[in-house]
């Protein structure tokens, strides 16, 4: 396999050399209203009936035999530019699209080509339609990209009003969320109501289900790429919103005409204000904000660079009592820079902090809990644009990680706490890679790379040594060895092959395959079915492997009606080693010996997916469906047995769709169903003392029932906006239309009357099924100027 | 540690803003298992131990005690102490006895052909200096139950040296206060310092009220026991909590519970 890769490698890159009297097109594609640079434009040049599609970056780069070309540049929901080119020598060129194509009056679903989903070497691959999630229904109307996530092909959720996902029956950890290239560690807001993401600053947003190039690692399965926005670098502009629960405000605008940009967004829920304000809460308050920042530098088409931060809290305060709050924080620095016309570099610098904070108020018992984990990480890519049939990336990476799994210190004089905190660990990753994108022939393209990722954990820190490491009740500490600063404890590595083929049946429709290995080095510290923002990561150590997960993917696409419909339909099969579990009623916070608490083994998933999206028209939006099944296979759970993941979920059915009425009124659906998460319940009990205890004979044996939900939305864009400066735009819905009383969990308690006593000598017990939200009206207000 | 029971409480929040119903489950046919409650202190008493069986999750009454079991508790010592059944289920001490620190006791219990036997070693731990009672302003201003809005509070010494591990429980005119067997207290000493001060107790008092509170060291077993008996009550069904899973226990043969062995501490106070 590694021969044969590195082969058809050499190949490439010989070919690109031979060529003779060539010269290199190469420069960005851009937004020609607010200078956005466009990512996979595509650019066409019509006698070579070759061409290529931009970068991340919105850059391109054609290596061609000299002449003259008619180049057509095009990009969904902009006008196609066609422009004769002279290319004697090496020429640089920034195209600029003008806004709203043949069809368009009407919205534009994503940014690509038009015939991407069919040409791309890529598959399980989708873009999220940014602005078409602005005009889906959404709780309490305000739009989320995560919950967008949980309705494509491939992935599940635990329930509504969460935000964790679940893809291709990967657990929730193994999903890598970036933004600006900066990890998130917590998407959550408020326990998962809402994301982290404010969708006025995303520029796109794309998820990786599978053939995730060699460029990138360290989660199983998946990766969820968030651009923001680079800021209008003409004029300023501003836009905003208030809804039901938060108010958006962003502004962006040139710091230097055409060559410095900025952007800021804030979002800030306000409910805290009105909490504030009601007597019988006692002074309980919840809010959380966001806080985006951008600032874009192009001083030339050879270097570019940006600084991007983002800041967002949630804090919650029960009376005088108790308090807590978490937060991501994230910085990058970037830096584009074109070395020659055919090599372009990227260097990032990333800085991601995660917190959380516990902080109990009263004397006594008072104390303050705070835990947080740190990186900073270099990174280096460059593409070399060998010619326009071969494209060479490589790079490096390299992370230096710092985990502070808790400390608690008293916060009065009184208290009964003394200052006590766990180990702090730190951590280094590398990861070399390589890879190409390679057209082999005019039906055959091959994306294959090769992802080498080292991962060592460091001191300083105390390794302790167990008699028995599964053991958590009598632990038993054999030896211990202490590490000093920087000193290595153990090194993991692993080669991570990448393969993708695509092969083109005919103009519209192609099949694709491909093949992926993962490593993930750090595991997320949570036992329950949805993370809370008060679990911790852990790096791999002596008593925690490293997962792995390889992944099949096989798959069909087809697009009809001059690339109206895009339908695909792929099959995939993972599976994973040494996925990370934990022991039953593991202690999972503030336990010195967390790694006898770890039980690691194997996931397996498979399953088959279907995705149709219309992209154009009156009408637009996509359905899927998909069926799949995830089974865990773990020593020391479930008596051995194999037991279904907790997110497996046998069928699932989504259908999110916008209809533009007329030019005022847009109308939109969304429509949910998919089969019951497992749910494990109790099949007996026994009374111990006066408790009545549940008794279980196995893990997620049982299923809650069904879930589905009907979303309706509409969207007015007054008239009047052609001609005013200050335009408005409202937006109403209904959430749950039907009022389905969908299951979020179940529990057990003593069997109570309708005012919560309890019935006789309380040795009966009852099942409750908890449901979130009935029937939920909504309303939200926008501008922008 | 107490700030687990504080997750559960944010969970309960969270959940409490929503809304609910009581399905009925179907939980097929399930063995019936022994269930063992045990406990010997170091106060001079005639210890008891109970059997009963467990019920599928559906069945109405109380669970029944299990008659005509063999129970004895031999010491490291070698000297052994024959149980009589008083009640159904129900075993005693013949004689008094009273356990000691460092000792190691062993349970056996033969009924029919089975055998379930455990063994614990009774800890050492730290223990209550004194209580006193003290008007909590915040509970005078709109007491939940008329009258009962005075808290007791804790004074407790806790020797730094070992790790230990405790139960408390609490009692008010002699009857026992868990919320109904909703709340567990059980902790560890990993964070907290070797003076405990004014610590209140989880439940409002009366004046006149007798309120005795009672210590118990545990075996790091019985803590996790104990925790998982807390996790197990307060469970979501695994939704932001943890996996639903069985309550350990330290009994062989096959039988469920606990066979408890601690040096206890009891202090009462009249509310005034």
């Amino acid at each position: 396999m590694k021969r044969m890769l590195l082969c058809t490698l050499l190949l490439g890159v010989l070919g690109g050399l031979y060529a003779q009297e060539k010269a290199t097109l190469s420069g960005y594609v851009r937004n020609a209203a607010d200078g956005e640079v466009l990512l996979f434009a595509n650019v066409f040049v019509q006698e070579l009936e070759t061409g290529t599609t931009t970068n991340h970056y919105g850059f391109y780069s054609l290596t061609l035999p000299q002449g003259t070309y008619s180049l057509s540049v095009s990009y969904l929901g902009y006008q196609t530019k066609e422009q004769t080119i002279d290319l004697k020598a090496d020429l640089e060129l920034n195209i600029n699209l003008e806004e709203g194509g043949e069809v368009l009056q009407e919205v534009v679903v994503s940014g690509k080509a038009a015939d991407e989903s069919v040409a791309a070497v890529a598959m399980s691959r989708i873009d999220l339609p940014i602005k078409q999630i602005k005009k889906l229904p959404a709780l309490f109307g305000e739009p989320d990209v995560i919950k967008t996530i949980q309705m494509l092909p491939g992935v599940t959720s635990a329930g509504e009003g969460t935000s964790a996902y679940f893809v291709r029956g990967g657990s929730a950890d193994q999903n890598l969320v970036l933004i600006d290239e900066a990890p998130v560690y917590d998407v959550s807001h408020l326990f998962g109501l809402f994301s982290v993401f404010n969708s006025d600053i995303i520029k796109s947003a794309e998820l990786y289900k599978g053939g995730i190039p060699a460029k990138y690692g360290g989660r199983l399965s998946s990766l969820l790429e968030v651009t923001t926005k680079d800021g209008n670098d003409k004029k300023v502009e501003g836009s905003g919103g208030i809804g039901l629960m938060a108010a958006r405000l962003s502004l962006e605008g040139p710091i230097q005409k055409e060559k410095a940009s900025f952007i800021v967004s804030g979002r800030r829920s306000y409910a805290d204000l009105i909490m504030n304000q009601i007597d019988d809460l006692d002074g309980t308050t919840v809010s959380f904000y966001d806080l985006n920042a951008k600032v874009n530098w192009k001083p030339n088409n050879k270097n570019r660079f940006f600084i991007a931060a983002y800041d967002g809290r949630d804090n919650w305060k029960f009376g005088e009592d108790f308090k807590m709050g978490w937060g991501n924080t994230t910085g990058t620095f970037r830096w584009n820079h074109l070395f020659n016309e055919k090599l372009f570099s990227n260097t990032t610098l990333v800085y991601s902090d995660f917190d959380y904070r516990l902080e109990d108020l009263d004397s006594a018992d008072g104390f303050v809990w705070d835990a947080n984990q740190r990186e900073v990480s270099l990174k280096e890519d460059l593409t070399f644009f060998i010619s326009p049939k071969f494209t060479l990336q490589m790079g490096y990476q390299g992370i230096y990680r710092r985990f502070s799994p808790g400390k608690i210190s008293p916060n009065n004089a009184a208290s009964i706490f003394k200052e006590t905190e766990l180990q702090k660990m730190a951590a280094l990753d590398h990861a070399l890679y390589i890879g190409a994108e390679h057209q082999v022939s005019e039906r055959l393209s091959l994306q294959y790379g090769l992802r080498f990722s080292v991962f060592q954990p460091i001191g300083k820190g105390t390794i302790y040594e167990y008699a028995e490491p599964t053991d958590n009740v009598d632990i038993l500490v054999k030896d211990s060895t202490v590490y000093g600063s920087f000193e290595t404890i153990k090194t993991f590595s692993n080669f991570e092959p990448r393969f993708n083929a695509r092969y083109r049946l005919d103009p519209s429709s192609s099949l694709k395959f491909s093949y992926q290995r993962m490593a993930q080095y750090i595991h997320l510290i949570s036992n329950s079915t949805v993370p809370i923002p008060f679990n911790t990561w852990a790096p791999s150590s002596p008593y925690l492997e490293p997962q792995l997960a390889d992944q099949l993917a096989l798959g069909y696409f087809r697009n009809f009606k001059d690339n109206t419909y895009e339908f695909s339909a792929e099959a995939f099969y993972k599976q994973a080693q040494d996925v990370t579990e934990f022991a039953d009623h593991a202690n999972i916070f503030f336990n010195k010996h967390l790694a006898t608490e770890f039980r690691q083994g194997d996931s397996e998933s498979y399953g088959l997916e279907l995705f149709v999206r219309k992209v154009k028209g009156t009408m637009q939006g996509f359905a899927s469906y998909t069926l799949s099944k995830a089974t865990m296979d773990i020593k020391g759970i479930n008596a051995d047995e194999v037991f279904p993941a907790n997110h497996d979920r046998r069928h699932s059915l989504n259908l999110a769709m916008t209809y533009t009425l007329n030019p005022q009124w847009d109308l939109g659906a969304n429509f949910t169903y998919s089969s019951g998460r497992p749910i494990t319940l109790p099949t007996g009990k026994f009374q111990f003392e006066n408790y009545q205890v549940d008794y279980f004979s196995g893990r997620n044996g049982y299923r809650l029932p069904d879930f589905h939900r009907l979303d309706l939305s509409v969207t007015h864009d007054s008239k009047k906006n052609k001609d005013r400066k200050f335009k408005r735009t409202f937006s109403a819905g209904i959430y749950n239309a039907y009022n389905r009383q969908n299951p979020f969990t179940i529990y057990t308690r003593k069997k109570q009357d309708d005012d919560g006593n309890v019935i006789g000598e309380g040795t009966d017990k009852e099942a409750r099924l908890v449901y979130l939200f009935g029937i939920m009206p909504y309303f939200s207000w926008n501008f922008q100027f | 540690m107490k700030i687990q029971t504080i997750l559960y409480c944010l969970a309960a929040v969270l959940l409490s803003t929503a809304c609910e119903k009581t399905i009925v489950l179907d939980p097929g046919q399930t063995e019936e298992l022994f269930v063992i409650e045990g406990l010997i202190t170091n106060s001079l008493s005639k210890h008891q131990v109970k059997i009963s069986k467990s019920q599928t999750f559906n069945s109405s009454g109380g669970a029944l005690g299990v008659s005509d079991a063999t129970v004895s508790v031999s010491d490291d010592l070698g000297q052994t102490i024959e149980y009589g059944e008083v009640q159904p289920g129900v075993y005693r001490a013949k004689e008094a006895f009273t356990g000691e620190i460092g000792r190691t006791y062993t349970l056996t219990i033969d009924y029919e052909d089975r055998q379930f036997t455990a063994t614990e070693q009774m800890q050492t731990m730290g223990t209550v200096d004194t209580l006193l009672t003290l008007i909590d302003e915040e509970e005078a201003a709109d007491p939940e139950d008329e009258g009962r809005f005075y808290d007791v509070l804790v004074f407790m010494s806790e020797p730094q040296e070992t790790e230990n591990f405790y139960l408390a429980k609490f009692y008010r005119n002699g009857e026992l206060e868990n919320f109904d067997g909703d709340d567990v207290y059980v902790f560890d000493d990993v964070a907290i310092g070797g003076q405990l001060e004014a610590l209140p107790g989880p439940v409002f008092y009366a004046e006149g009220d007798v309120a005795r509170t009672e210590l118990y060291s545990l075996s790091r077993r019985a803590f996790r026991f104990y925790n998982d008996l807390a996790t197990n009550v307060a469970n979501d069904g695994g939704l932001f909590s943890s996996q639903p899973a069985n309550v350990s226990t330290n009994l062989e043969g096959g039988a469920i519970g606990y066979f408890q062995v601690s040096a206890i501490d009891v202090d009462e106070v009249v509310v005034k």
